[in-house]
């Protein structure tokens, strides 16, 4: 089979998959969620600088400063991601509701009731938070979807108070979902008590001890380069890898990165690799396929076509924006860039999981913002400056890696060019 | 006056397009709104726009966005997106609006 038609037949294949992934209603409203809470997840990063600034210093008046007054410095974080999987349950459930057409703002809270009912825990004096938290991001899930399908389903079979048109909307909309709330309530509360019953664990337990294997899984090295080839397979057809794909990693890099956190302000080891934040800032820095190196080469480029590209890319791609890179050079469907594109990362992979785990560069112990010029990102999610030296490091990589294709590229363009010109 | 909503993956490379949009139509004397979105907070849209131009990125999901919008809605051409190309994703428009 010659490259055109293996990639035709590829187009036809990927195409559809994209299509259903993007219409699957509850893997679109997960990530919805999740992204959503990230946010809340940069505040409570904030909270952790002040332990992370004295963990550095080790003493001296700055260092008694901080430790003396660590109670309120990182005071917000309790509230943030200290529960975080309250505010995950209430984007879940708005986002499914409005992809069902279901505009109400009551569905999110119907869900944060039912998350608290299913992973609360009753005390002598009040209630228990220590399931809300990132831990809790996996139930939240559960406590969503379960919310948004039963109000549904209620719906759709007509098992809801319906008052007169003339009734105001508000008023009408508080009654419709009053039945739903309750019937929500009832099936969490005999949740709570036959997974009491059955297990002796409380909910999140329950379904973390179900999807423990699920969950460790996507912080290995073959996951993570799985989820990197397809990706980069997607982009080179077109279509936003990450977007496709995030849909099955973002829950749990974005709750691998909310436990770091949570750990490390607990004092306890940071365990995971394959954050949230570790995806842009490092294994995709300045955009998919990590194209700054190929970005200022196009800019020097002899060929005018490509030198035009380069320099409308270069401002866009500093802050990992590269669309016009990937659809202007292109490296879609181009033989030239099939190779360095797609396979280059996954070297870049391979690299920084071993510089992470061997202990040689600090484990992510925060989630910085998106959108970040290359390495300013990295110093913020590990406060180590190795992370930044990684980040050129594995950017100097690549730039080596596209060079001999980028040059074959750049030969064919310019004898078209001369031909155009002799024509 | 037009209104046309540019849409990506996270609202980010499809806005670099939006002043071009915005300089050609000034450019035509044309009174026009042009906004970039995120396809994720794409439901919150609905009713507002006249014409959906999409990242060519994300031309997967052009169905499920114009079931959510019931307004004409395309994908850019990727040349004219790569180079924030503001007319010929002008002229895309118009001809979606007629």
């Amino acid at each position: 089979m010659n490259i055109s038609a293996l990639q035709t037949s590829l187009s036809k294949w990927i195409m559809p998959i994209a299509n259903k992934v993007e219409q699957q209603k509850h893997l679109q409203a997960i990530k919805d969620g999740m992204i959503a809470v990230i946010p809340i997840i940069i505040l409570g990063s904030i909270c952790v600088l002040p332990i992370a600034i004295a963990n550095l210093l080790g003493s001296g008046a700055i260092y008694d400063f901080i430790t003396n007054h660590m109670g309120i410095l990182t005071y917000p974080d309790k509230f943030t991601n200290g529960l975080l999987s309250l505010y995950a349950a209430y984007f879940i459930a708005d986002s499914l509701g409005k992809r069902y057409g279901m505009n109400t703002s009551q569905l999110g809270i119907t869900a944060v009731i039912i998350h608290v009912i299913l992973s609360g825990v009753i005390l002598d004096n009040g209630i228990g938070n220590q399931y809300l938290g990132a831990e809790g991001l996996f139930t939240s899930i559960v406590s969503a979807i379960l919310t948004v399908e039963v109000t549904r389903l209620m719906i759709r079979k007509n098992m809801v108070i319906k008052l007169p048109e003339s009734v105001p909307v508000m008023v009408g909309e508080s009654f419709s979902s009053l039945l739903p709330l309750i019937v929500n309530a009832i099936i969490a509360t005999i949740i709570v008590a036959i997974t009491n019953k059955l297990s002796g664990k409380v909910f999140p337990e329950f379904i973390m001890s179900i999807l423990a294997p699920a969950i460790s899984s996507m912080d290995t090295l073959p996951a993570i380069l799985i989820v990197m080839f397809l990706t980069q397979l997607l982009w080179f057809f077109g279509l936003h890898g990450p977007a496709i794909t995030s849909a099955v990693w973002a829950p749990f890099a974005i709750q691998y990165a909310a436990d770091n956190i949570a750990a490390y302000t607990a004092g306890d080891p940071v365990t995971h690799f394959f954050t949230f934040g570790l995806y842009y800032t490092t294994l995709q820095v300045t955009g998919s396929g990590l194209t700054l190196g190929l970005v200022l080469m196009m800019m020097k480029s002899k060929a005018s076509s490509i030198s035009a590209v380069g320099k409308v890319g270069i401002i866009p791609s500093i802050f990992g924006i590269n669309e016009p890179i990937i659809f202007g050079a292109p490296i879609i469907l181009n033989p030239f860039m099939f190779v360095p594109f797609v396979f280059g990362p996954l070297i870049i992979t391979v690299l920084t999981y071993f510089a992470y785990t061997s202990g040689l560069v600090g484990m992510p112990i925060a989630n910085p913002p998106s959108f970040l010029p290359p390495g300013v990102g990295a110093f913020l999610m590990t406060l180590d400056w190795k992370a930044v030296v990684l980040v050129f490091v594995n950017l100097i990589i690549m730039t080596i890696i596209y060079y001999p294709f980028f040059k074959a590229m750049e030969a064919d363009e310019l004898r078209k060019e001369q031909e155009h010109q002799t024509a | 006056m037009m209104r046309i909503l540019l849409v990506c993956n996270a609202g980010m490379s499809s806005s670099i397009l939006v002043k071009k949009i915005k300089d050609a139509g000034a450019k035509r004397g044309l009174d026009l709104t042009v906004e970039a979105r995120s396809n994720n907070g794409i439901g919150a849209e609905a009713g507002k726009w006249d014409v959906c131009l999409v990242g060519p990125q994300i031309i997967y999901a052009v169905d499920t966005i114009q079931a959510t919008l019931g307004i004409p809605v395309q994908a850019v051409e990727p040349r004219t997106y790569a180079m924030a190309d503001g007319d010929k994703a002008l002229d895309q428009a118009l001809k979606m609006a007629q």
